[in-house]
């Protein structure tokens, strides 16, 4: 090869190199969140994009952390659930349980059957009203804003019946050390049975609507699959896993000191782990959670609501870990006790914060709507995420 | 050019109107800006990554096929409103147009140019694959009421049954990968 | 026969000509501001009684000055435009969405007296004239260049504001519009086809007699006129362009006070103007029954209004039922099903008109129509596929991409409608 042929190859080169950078595309940096309609809080989400297409993603939680596990030590064990009850906001008294209930196995109080059946039954209520608003919201990120109304207008009827008797719409904190703080009112049951079913209605319309819709079912089916495998391995919970088809409730496996095992109701699991299934498994949760209501409201003994508790509430030494099947998952507290006024520590295990978590690798190589689907579906609430 | 000029009148009226309002909106608005309210919008935190001057030549390559079609579009009105007289020769002509104008389309659509996704469908065969053990899986494993291990009265059998799924389904990973 | 009509193409213009023209321009002008005041109460008043709320009820009897206090309170809103911003194009934009809207109007008949046969000509003072703003020979391609620059002040107000959103918002959006651009012109062409006349006086004509397009032409080209129009006007469930979830604002995310508000304005103007050009082309205009004497114009506004109202209720209900599409789910609708449909059906239509004309043997020509259809049928199947297994290098993702997703596949599917295929899984879950 002669000299002129070389350079002449070299120079060739060198054009091609130029012209590759000049044609090069910039990939580009979006921030979903802080301040996004889409987040539903304060989620901040990085994502790298070329075209439509995530590249990848991340979550940037904390832009809501409020502290409340150091916050908790040094608050008494009565004040601490008024704190808790901010974890997941929609939900609230399912925060409270878990919580209680490893207080109580520390200072080894029985508690009432009635009081036992009623907190089973004002859950089974938060579940409801929180899950009811997922069924609602999906719509919502998908561009259908009716549903959403839907949600919110029958979540309503049963945010009354939890007002009536904890005198909280939205944060009861009712639930106390041997028991609860009230009775049941009067006249409540029969009202309580009218809303159960007005919410199967709802469930029934929301199926109408969304789930046999076309285009929902386009936008949802094989979007964000989550294989059962992956999603144990990144610790996800409640409707979330169980949709991916592992059979895992812990209303079922791990019922302490709730009478779950006392009620006939099933668990749904879903094969698919895609967006759908998660949705799917949440409408027939919210239908069992009513069946089971009902059957709570019918089986409901009589009996004290409150065991015999100090007055000065000192929870002896030892640690416990309770957790239970909260709407969003599963949600633990370890509290550590040095049998002091307050817990020495307390470790809350909240489910969102395991649920998002698996995000990054959801997300990468879908597009950008598919975030918002993917996002929805997993459905987290930032208060949950961040404590 | 005389039936035109209402519809320049209009659109001279349109315009006054845009610039007539945002004028008043100008006197009336209050002017406090700062440099926070000037960037731009980035959800809430400082904007560190600049907005790309380049985009994916994707969208450009619509917009060039789009110029084929539309040319093909304006061919074919003056022939739908004289088809009457051209008679059985134009159509003959229009349908051979439209053939080769379709062929081409068909070339676009088997190379792909309108797959939105098409780094996935290029992945097709293996993740067909991949899906189909993950499927025939779930079906003998994870859905028959198989307990997951943490359930305090689980058996030593659940827990395994999980484990065999945790070595095969990475393997369906790699497979993936 | 149009160009003695037409009041400006006479020999001798006098000053009454000139007056009725400038009344027609003025009344456009305000019926189209009127109408998009009234039209946004519409829709937010519709709407929220589809969704259990009450919606605007305090400015005005029923709300119905809603609109207007909305409009006035952006008045006295800060204007800003961003520092990274193209001051010129940002400032231009809004005037690019703004005068098309205006524009599309003026060549739809709003009424006219078709009864007993009519041309659709009244009389004031003396003079014939058309109840529309102008009648040129070319109105129809006008309505097509509008909606085509339509696109621009999209882009160019997404691309000018410097900010991520908007750009992405403006470049996604001028794809979906150019696609749907040609599903809508090929649907335009069928209807070209029934009028043989570029003129829309004379598109409302032809259909005369109740020989509406939206029949004449098979309702195929009414439904996919329908659909790339509603893509057009980045209306739900393809209004992809302002998806709030994803993209904030969309490709006004940056913009305030006026502006903005213009930009609004043209949106909803492109929905009366969109729905009476649906009414023009496919239900035959102003053309109505006439129970009871009127004079002949009124009852063609009459009924051109209940028309059009119709659509417009149409379009809310869209809004209010269906979630929104993906983009590639778009994209594949408009190019690979509405595209080469309406292309066909075009062809069919053709041949039928040709065989009318010619005593054809009817069989072998619907034969031979519906071997076309079989064909390219078959034919966009077999690309279909050839693009599945077979994609292009070149034209899939950069390499930046390529290397991330691969790990991810068998995660994301592609996007298919075959919904009858995957329904049955779900009975897996209720064993």
């Amino acid at each position: 090869m002669s000299q002129t042929e070389q350079l002449s190859y070299i120079a060739g080169q060198a054009a091609d190199a130029r012209l590759n950078l000049e044609l090069e595309t910039d990939g580009m940096v979006i921030n979903l969140g802080p301040q996004h309609p889409a987040t539903h809080g304060t989620l901040r989400l990085v994502a790298r994009l070329e075209g439509e297409e995530v590249v990848e993603a991340e979550p940037i939680m904390g832009y809501m952390h409020r502290g409340y596990e150091k916050l908790a030590e040094v608050r008494t064990y009565l004040q601490v659930t008024a704190l808790i009850n901010r974890i997941d906001w929609l939900g609230s008294f399912a925060n409270e349980v878990p919580f209680i209930l490893g207080a109580e196995q520390l200072m080894e109080i029985e508690v009432p059957d009635r009081a036992r059946w009623i907190r089973t039954l004002l859950f089974e209520l938060s579940r409801i009203a929180n899950i009811s608003l997922f069924l609602g919201e999906m719509g919502l990120q998908l561009g259908a804003v009716t549903p959403a109304f839907f949600a919110f207008r029958d979540r309503e009827f049963v945010l009354n019946q939890i007002e009536q008797v904890t005198g909280g719409r939205f944060h009861p904190n009712f639930d106390r050390i041997g028991g609860l703080k009230d009775d049941l009112p009067a006249g409540w049951i029969a009202e309580t049975k009218s809303v159960m079913k007005r919410m199967r209605t709802f469930c029934d319309e929301i199926e109408d609507l969304l789930v046999g819709n076309e285009v929902f079912e386009t936008r949802m089916r094989g979007i964000g699959v989550i294989p059962a495998e992956v999603g144990l391995s990144y610790g996800l919970s409640g409707a979330n896993i169980r949709a991916s088809g592992v059979d895992w409730d812990l209303r079922r496996d791990e019922p302490v000191g709730l009478v779950y095992d006392q009620l006939d109701w099933k668990v749904w699991t879903h094969p698919d782990g895609d967006s759908f299934a998660r949705y799917w498994v949440r409408v027939q949760e919210v239908r069992e959670a009513t069946k089971m209501v009902e059957q709570i409201l019918d089986g409901l003994p009589s009996g004290p609501i409150m065991a015999k508790v100090p007055r000065i509430i000192k929870v002896p030494k030892g640690e416990a870990y309770i957790q239970t099947e909260n709407p969003l998952g599963a949600m633990g507290y370890y509290i550590i006790s040095k049998g002091d006024l307050t817990p020495f520590r307390l470790k809350i295990r909240s489910a969102s914060f395991n649920n998002i978590s698996i995000t990054p690798w959801l997300l990468k190589g879908t597009l950008v709507p598919d975030i918002i689907t993917i996002l929805g579906s997993l459905y987290f609430i930032l208060g949950d995420i961040d404590r | 050019m005389g039936q035109y000029l209402p519809i320049i009148l209009l659109a001279v009226l349109a315009v006054v109107f845009g610039a007539v309002s945002i004028f008043v909106s100008h006197l009336l608005a209050p002017k406090k800006s700062n440099p926070i309210k000037e960037s731009p919008y980035e959800c809430g935190v400082d904007p560190v990554v600049e907005t790309p001057e380049r985009f994916p030549v994707k969208f450009f390559l619509i917009a060039m096929i789009f110029i084929v079609f539309d040319v093909e579009i304006i061919f074919l009105y003056p022939w739908a409103v004289a088809h009457g007289s051209l008679g059985v020769v134009g159509l003959v002509a229009i349908l051979i147009f439209s053939f080769a104008v379709f062929e081409s389309f068909l070339y676009l659509v088997s190379k792909g140019v309108f797959n939105w996704n098409s780094v996935k469908i290029g992945l097709t065969s293996r993740l067909q694959k991949s899906q189909a053990e993950a499927s025939s899986l779930k079906d003998s494993v994870l859905l028959g009421n198989t307990k997951f291990g943490m359930s305090s009265n689980g058996s030593n059998n659940d827990t395994e049954s999980i484990r065999r799924v945790s070595s095969k389904d990475k393997g369906i990973v790699e497979v993936a990968k | 026969m149009i160009f003695a009509v037409d009041l400006l193409l006479r020999d001798s213009i006098g000053l009454v000509e000139v007056g009725i023209v400038l009344l027609k321009v003025g009344v456009a002008f305000v019926l189209l501001l009127l109408g998009v005041m009234l039209m946004i109460w519409f829709e937010r008043k519709f709407i929220s009684d589809m969704q259990n709320r009450i919606g605007p009820n305090l400015a005005g009897p029923f709300g119905i000055f809603q609109t207007l206090a909305d409009g006035i309170k952006l008045f006295f809103k800060e204007d800003q435009v961003p520092a990274k911003a193209d001051p010129l194009v940002f400032r231009l934009a809004p005037y690019l969405a703004l005068v098309p809207a205006f524009l599309i109007f003026t060549v739809v008949p709003i009424g006219g007296d078709f009864s007993g046969g009519g041309d659709g000509t009244v009389t004031w003072w003396g003079r014939q004239t058309f109840l529309q703003v102008a009648d040129p020979p070319i109105g129809f391609l006008i309505i097509l260049a509008m909606s085509s620059m339509a696109v621009y002040g999209v882009l160019l107000a997404g691309w000018a504001s410097g900010s991520k959103y908007p750009l992405f918002s403006a470049i996604r959006v001028s794809a979906q519009m150019v696609s749907y651009e040609v599903a809508l012109g090929l649907s335009f062409a069928s209807v070209l086809l029934m009028s043989k006349s570029f003129s829309t006086h004379d598109i409302v004509l032809s259909q005369g007699g109740y020989e509406w397009n939206l029949w004449m032409t098979g309702l195929v080209p009414f439904f996919i006129f329908l659909l790339a129009v509603t893509a057009e006007m980045n209306r739900p469930p393809f209004d992809l362009v302002e998806a709030e979830q994803e993209l904030v604002g969309g490709f006004h995310t940056e913009y305030s006070s006026l502006r903005f508000a213009l930009f609004y304005l043209a949106e909803f103007m492109n929905v009366i103007t969109m729905s009476g050009v649906i009414v023009t082309l496919f239900l035959g205009g102003p053309e109505g029954p006439e129970p009871f004497p009127l004079p002949g114009w009124l009852w063609g506004i009459f009924w051109f209004c209940l028309k059009m109202v119709v659509f417009l209720a149409v379009f809310v209900w869209f809004r209010a039922t269906l979630p929104r599409f993906r983009y590639d789910q778009l994209m594949n609708l408009g190019w690979k099903l509405l595209i080469p449909l309406s292309l066909v059906w075009f062809l069919a239509l053709a041949t039928l008109q040709v065989s009318d004309n010619r005593d054809w043997n009817d069989f072998i020509v619907l034969a031979s129509i519906f071997g076309g259809f079989v064909l390219v049928g078959l034919l966009l199947k077999r690309a279909l596929k050839t693009a599945a297994h077979n994609p292009d290098p070149d034209l899939s993702a950069p390499a930046t991409a390529e290397n991330n997703v691969e790990e991810n596949a068998g995660r994301n599917t592609e996007n298919n409608f075959d919904i009858e295929n995957l329904k049955e899984k779900d009975l897996g879950g209720k064993n």
